[in-house]
């Protein structure tokens, strides 16, 4: 005899499992991105050693199409294009994890202590995040690369602070929004200070949705990565990037060596397609109600 | 002879059983449920929040979401077959036929339109009316749910009226096209004393000039019992007790009739007389027709109390439509006499 | 009306201040000495000195943040070290060709966008809704400067539907009589057919590019906003009241949602003005983004400042306009105000 129905809802992990099935089954193009997620993962990892080419190796061979012998072409200095673009993976994946990771640190940090404290930090950060955003932010990470000088450390630097307002703001919502939460006055009722209100009882609550924002910025990462490489900043040649690469093969593409430019290219868009259908995936499994 | 038109229940729903998909799978929302109005009475619905009286209205427009499995034995509303009708001879009755009033006034109201628009707007779709002529009537329909200043208050916005005048426009919608059945969800929650009165008896006054059919929709006894003339009580997405109001509150056949009368303010009562009913609304997961009040009851015995259920007259009632789903009823009735 | 614009427009001035100090800091920032790129090439390190103090670079950097704003405020944005012309004329003859790609592309996104997410609402988890999420999934992923050069690629070279991907217009026209700017509109207003046919053909591509960039977000945003709508109670309430479907969606459902859309139209928009830059490096447009970079590239400081000034106040305008609009189509919002 059930006489609550609170006693038997399944608890927090078989849901969220139960979720995960529920979600893969509803939309098999969230378990397609896990897989070219996991391809990605295992390519930027294990790249170098599974390519067929070294990706500085030239050859004789020059703008070959694609074959059997070099599956994406050569390029003008006879490079193998596959190689390349495998090889790129872990550079590109790698600037985009760096630079989310800093603007979720930082973001994290600053909108929790924006959104708990409130008054005039709260103010201030505001205006701040206001100031950033009030910039064409691709323009912004641009400039930044350019007045700290031509680096990949830059690039990163510069990714990170273009998407720092929006961990801000979200970071500071969320903050806000548990303030009157009930879980949040028993922790500080039952004495504990306010840094540890924050820390221990507001901000594990505030990751689950924060996860969601980090999927979809990493594709947002990866392309501004890519734009401001595209342009000539940041990464160089001969360094495989798949920016880089596009932006080189442009030239070719009016004597049709079509190769050069489109398998970089497309390689960015499945990295950052896969990224984003994994976030919107995740946002499905984290809040079930988000879409009807 | 022909039957009088009166006799012929406007409202017929026998054995409706709604049932929602969700991800925590199947909830049974209404089993069973039967009831019928008569032309021109007032009917109550009564429980608590999750019984399934408004499911039980929104069944009745074809408002449910699509979520929703609805199937009945019969359901006929104004002489319209649900079972066989297309989809949009049902729709079709909407606000010409079968009208609704709903509990938050303000957020049933568009919020960027002027409510004299959008009184004019149901005019203009059901009663053949031009705009123009639609927006004058609009401005008389303002006035007879009482108003004050009609031609002003059309050009108001939902946000500049209070609730109870936002839920004299919402009455003023839902009658602008004259329906023949209007269904009343909560109309008063979250108003005040003094506008609930006012609100109750301009819709009771309404409903006698038009010779309305009004299903009233409420968690509040006393209120059923000042406005209906019969009431069904419903509990879990069962009825669990129906009949005249006045027999029922003479002598409440179902013990979740009883404890929620005595849950509810009578003006004599003091606060400490108040009993709140233990215990929450059973898991919706499971179909049955065994009682789902017994896990609340202080009268459940295993061995009586766990065969199916069904309406049976009330043992000892005066007046024969009084009907109660309870194994007990009877042995009950006798204890208590 | 005029109170309510100057409190927007006051409140903007700390962003705007903000972006100013912002600026000037990148700017000094950056490698390079402008002295020394004036003085010329067979400067001595006297004529360097010299060429620094009528530039005021040997002054404190507070006085040179003081003097940067005084000339802001007299519109003076200083001399580009690139062309060597007054950085405002330079922007101010760049701008309509970055303004005529935008819009042309914020048009296509919205035709596209806007059906797709209505529909994606209305009929949620159905097969149009996913083709919705998976397009605008698909097109968030595409880098704009790839799809310009694979469509360059497919109709310049491959197809030869397109004219070469270079400027506004083949370099056999002649622009046409400057009136609003923007090439389309001045040759029609010539009446010059033939002119608007080779102006728009040039557009074609790069506006195609730019509107995937935006596609995505107003296509999600326009979804979004109209399945809250239609969860409303005031939707239920219409439906209830029997209103067509048509009156529902457009007059109820879309008007509603029109608020939220707006705000994100005028994000999309500048967030275009800034991926302008890539795609007008793509297709050698004359715009303000391809300046930027080139600014950027050469430490052009003058530039850039005053490319990153006019950005804030475009910005600033268009949230200005977002408010104006908002006002008008939603009451609430100037009665709030």
């Amino acid at each position: 005899m059930t006489r609550d129905l609170s006693q038997k809802r399944p608890s927090g992990l078989r849901r969220v499992a139960g979720n995960l099935a529920f979600i893969l089954k509803q939309s098999p193009l969230t378990l397609f991105a896990a897989l070219i997620f996991a391809g990605l993962v295992f390519v930027a990892i294990f790249g170098p050693w599974v390519v067929p080419y070294g990706p500085l190796e030239s050859s004789a061979n020059t703008l070959q199409p694609p074959g059997l012998q070099h599956l994406f072409g050569t390029d003008h200095l006879g490079r193998d294009i596959f190689s390349r673009t495998l090889v790129a993976a872990r550079i590109d994946l790698g600037i985009a994890v760096a630079a989310v990771a800093m603007s979720f640190a930082g973001g994290l940090i600053l909108g929790a202590i924006a959104g708990y404290w409130g008054g005039w930090t709260d103010r201030i950060l505001g205006r701040l995040s206001d100031t950033i955003m009030a910039f064409p932010l691709f323009v912004l990470a641009m400039g930044v690369v350019a007045a700290l000088g031509n680096s990949i450390w830059n690039i990163i630097l510069a990714t990170a602070i273009i998407n720092l307002p929006f961990y801000m703001r979200f970071a500071r919502s969320e903050v806000n929004a548990r303030l009157g939460a009930g879980y949040v006055e028993a922790a500080r009722l039952t004495g504990n200070s306010r840094m540890q209100v924050l820390c221990l009882h507001i901000i594990p609550n505030i990751l689950p949705p924060m996860m969601v924002q980090i999927s979809l910025n990493l594709g947002w990462a990866i392309l501004n990565a890519a734009g401001l490489s595209f342009i000539g900043l940041g990464v160089r040649p001969p360094t495989p990037e798949w920016g880089i690469m596009v932006s080189e093969g442009a030239q070719y593409i009016i004597s049709g060596e079509w190769w050069l430019f489109f398998f970089p290219g497309l390689a960015l868009v499945l990295a950052v397609f896969s990224f984003n259908l994994l976030g919107d995936g995740l946002r499905d499994l984290l809040d079930p109600k988000g879409r009807e | 002879m022909m039957p009088r038109a009166a006799d012929v229940p406007i409202i017929e729903v026998e054995d409706l059983n709604v049932r929602f998909r969700t991800r925590e799978g199947l909830l049974h929302v209404l089993e069973n449920v039967s009831f019928s109005l008569r032309r021109g009475e007032t009917m109550g619905m009564v429980g608590e929040s999750g019984s399934g009286k408004s499911v039980s209205a929104y069944a009745l427009t074809r408002l449910l979401p699509k979520t929703a499995d609805v199937q009945a034995g019969t359901m006929r509303v104004a002489g319209l077959d649900y079972l066989s009708a297309p989809k949009a001879d049902i729709e079709a009755l909407r606000g010409k036929t079968i009208s609704m009033i709903f509990q938050n006034a303000r957020a049933a109201l568009n919020p960027i339109r002027r409510i004299g628009d959008q009184i004019a707007d149901v005019l203009h779709r059901h009663s053949g009316l031009t705009r123009k002529d639609a927006r004058e009537a609009a401005v008389q329909a303002l006035a007879e749910v009482k108003i004050p200043d009609p031609a002003a208050r059309y050009k108001s916005y939902p946000f500049q009226l209070s609730g109870g005048m936002c839920q004299r426009v919402m009455i003023a919608l839902a009658l602008a096209a004259r329906p023949e059945i209007l269904i009343a969800d909560e109309p008063t929650t979250g108003l005040d004393v003094t506008t609930q009165a006012a609100i109750m008896d301009l819709i009771r006054e309404k409903a006698a000039s038009e010779r309305m059919t009004t299903l009233l929709i409420t968690h509040d006894l006393a209120l059923a019992a000042d406005y209906c003339d019969r009431f069904v009580v419903m509990h879990a997405g069962h009825v669990v007790e129906s009949g005249a109001t006045g027999p029922i509150f003479a002598r409440p056949a179902h013990p979740y009739t009883r404890r929620l009368l005595k849950a509810t303010p009578d003006g004599t009562s003091a606060l400490s007389d108040l009993e709140p009913i233990p215990g929450n609304l059973p898991d919706l997961r499971k179909a049955t027709t065994l009682c789902r009040f017994a896990a609340r009851c202080p009268h459940y015995a295993a061995d009586i109390c766990d065969v199916p259920q069904k309406l049976r007259p009330a043992a000892g009632a005066v007046w024969p439509a009084h009907h109660v789903a309870c194994a007990r009823a009877a042995d009950l009735n006798a204890e208590a006499a | 009306m005029t109170g309510f614009i100057l409190k927007r427009l006051a409140s903007a001035v700390p962003s705007l201040f903000g972006v100013m100090v912002l600026t000037f800091v990148v700017s000094r920032a950056m490698p390079g000495d402008p002295a020394a790129f004036f003085a010329g090439p067979a400067a001595t390190p006297e004529s360097i000195a010299r060429v620094r103090a009528q530039l005021g670079f040997d002054q404190p950097i507070v006085w040179q943040f003081l003097d940067y704003i005084t000339d802001l405020l007299h519109g003076d944005l200083g001399l580009s070290f690139a062309s060597g012309q007054p950085v405002l004329d330079d922007l101010m003859r760049r701008l309509p060709a970055s303004m005529e790609l935008t819009l042309l592309a914020l048009v296509i996104a919205l035709a596209v966008a806007l059906p797709m997410g209505i529909l994606a609402a209305v009929k949620p988890g159905t097969w149009i809704d996913h083709i919705c999420r998976g397009s605008t999934t698909l097109a968030a992923a595409l880098p704009s400067f790839f799809i310009g050069l694979l469509l360059i690629y497919v109709f310049y070279f491959r197809l030869g539907w397109a004219p070469s991907p270079i400027g506004r217009l083949e370099i056999w026209y002649s622009s046409p009589a400057e009136v609003t700017g923007f090439y389309t509109i001045d040759a029609l207003l010539e009446g010059n057919f033939e002119t608007f046919r080779a102006a728009a053909a040039q557009l074609v591509l790069p506006a195609l590019s730019l509107s995937l960039f935006a596609l995505a977000p107003l296509a999600r945003m326009t979804r979004a906003s109209m399945l809250g709508v239609l969860n409303a109670e005031f939707i239920t309430t219409a439906t209830a009241l029997g209103l067509s479907r048509r009156t529902i969606l457009i007059n109820y459902a879309l008007r509603n949602a029109m608020m939220p859309m707006i705000n994100i139209i005028g994000m999309v928009f500048s967030f275009l003005l800034g991926a302008n830059v890539l795609i007008e490096q793509v297709y050698g447009w004359p715009g303000i983004g391809s300046y930027a970079v080139e600014a950027v590239l050469i430490s052009d400081y003058a530039a850039i400042q005053g490319f990153v000034v006019i950005m804030a106040v475009i910005y600033i305008l268009l949230n200005l306009i977002i408010d104006i609009t908002n006002t008008i189509i939603d009451p609430r919002v100037s009665h709030d105000a």
